[in-house]
């Protein structure tokens, strides 16, 4: 009988950056934009997802991966304007990973899109762990978390390049200061722009839709 | 979180590894848990646990190395993680990570590293 220790140092997180920056080159090559939105159930994604599509649609070509645990409805609300969208079911996974997103890429034309919305699952914790290949980590979360939300979840602010505080018109209804809350991304991370936004602020939405068409923007000439 | 689809990308690592080396049995498995993942390690233990009955694992003990991120400062101060540790039983919590400030200069400290989950080895017998 034979005893031995065999060194392995496979990591299996970093498996998955692997996988990211494949999946990074290839929209790359192709000059697709990949926007990953993170935030709760609820906290807004889909609607700014689809205010998007309706803002930009006319000028890019947009296409989405809904890979909210229920991706279904989401694709759902998604399809009906017309965008190629790919629900992903997660199962009961809490976070969207690059083998996922990389499968998902494959049944989207490539070359006929330019930029690429991705909705998380609806979670503040786990998708910090999981780069998917996207240039852009953007974290939404809502005045009805509680002006708190911020603090209790710095990694993701740590390591998103766009904050969004959404839905500002009910803030007060909530008892939520959206200058605490913003204020509390700047001290987590003061080198990402932050957005306090809401769908009845026509102003606060069109700072929304430039983020994504100037990084778009700037993509395509690098390209 | 996500242990369970960790621990089975682990296990299956582990297994395929074990086989290419003609194991019959899988003594034990040692893995490096990086403080700064979000990684339980105690539902990580209890999904290993589930995933190795019925396998050349079963009997395997299960061996877990912390890894400590490194604490930086522009002053040029570095030190390793576990130093501030072991004064200050709150840095279990990882947010503690990001609140330390240097002791030379006062500034907050970077934590570099200690993002890893890796398998860093198995012990077999053929
Ligand atoms: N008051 C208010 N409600 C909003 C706003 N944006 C979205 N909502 C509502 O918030 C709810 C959840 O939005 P949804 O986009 O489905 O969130 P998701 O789970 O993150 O995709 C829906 O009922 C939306 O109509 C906003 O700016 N203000
Ligand atoms: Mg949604
Ligand atoms: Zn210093």
């Amino acid at each position: 009988m034979l005893m031995h220790v065999i060194n392995i140092g496979h990591d299996v997180l970093k498996a998955n950056d692997k996988i990211a920056e494949k999946n990074n080159r290839l929209l790359e090559k192709n000059a697709v934009l990949a926007v990953n939105i993170m935030g709760a159930i609820g906290s807004g994604k889909t609607t700014l997802i689809e205010k998007a599509i309706i803002e930009l649609g006319d000028k890019y070509r947009i296409a989405v991966i809904a890979g909210d645990v229920i991706a279904d409805m989401d694709a759902g609300r998604i399809a009906k304007l017309g965008v190629t969208t790919i629900p992903v079911n997660t199962g009961r996974e809490c976070h969207l990973d690059a083998k996922l997103v990389g499968k998902a890429l494959k049944s989207i034309d490539l070359k006929d899109i330019d930029i690429l919305l991705i909705e998380n699952v609806g979670n503040l914790i786990c998708p910090v762990d999981y780069k998917l290949g996207e240039h852009l980590r953007v974290v939404v979360v809502s005045v009805t978390e509680g002006d708190d939300i911020v603090l209790k979840h710095p990694f993701i602010f740590k390591s998103s390049d766009v904050a969004i505080i959404h839905k500002k018109d009910i803030a007060e209804a909530v008892f939520a200061s959206t200058q605490k809350m913003e204020h509390d991304v700047r001290e987590l991370n003061p080198n990402i722009p932050v957005m306090t936004t809401s769908i009845h602020d026509k102003t606060s939405m069109e700072q929304w839709f430039s983020t994504i068409s100037s990084f778009a923007d700037k993509l395509k000439q690098s390209c | 979180m996500h242990e369970y689809a960790l621990a089975v990308d682990i296990i299956e690592n582990v297994l395929s590894v074990a086989d290419q080396n003609q194991a019959r049995y899988v003594n034990s498995i040692t893995l490096g848990l990086g403080k700064l993942t979000h990684v339980n390690c105690d539902q990580m233990q209890f999904c290993l646990e589930t995933l190795i009955i019925d396998t050349i694992a079963r009997e395997a003990d299960l061996i877990f190395n912390e890894i400590y991120p490194n604490m930086e400062c522009e002053c040029g101060f570095s030190e390793k993680g576990g130093y501030f540790c072991a004064s200050d039983a709150s840095m279990n919590d990882i947010r503690a990570f990001f609140d330390q400030s240097c002791p030379v200069c006062g500034k907050v400290l970077h934590a570099s590293g200690g993002r890893d989950l890796v398998i860093q080895s198995i012990d077999i017998e053929q």
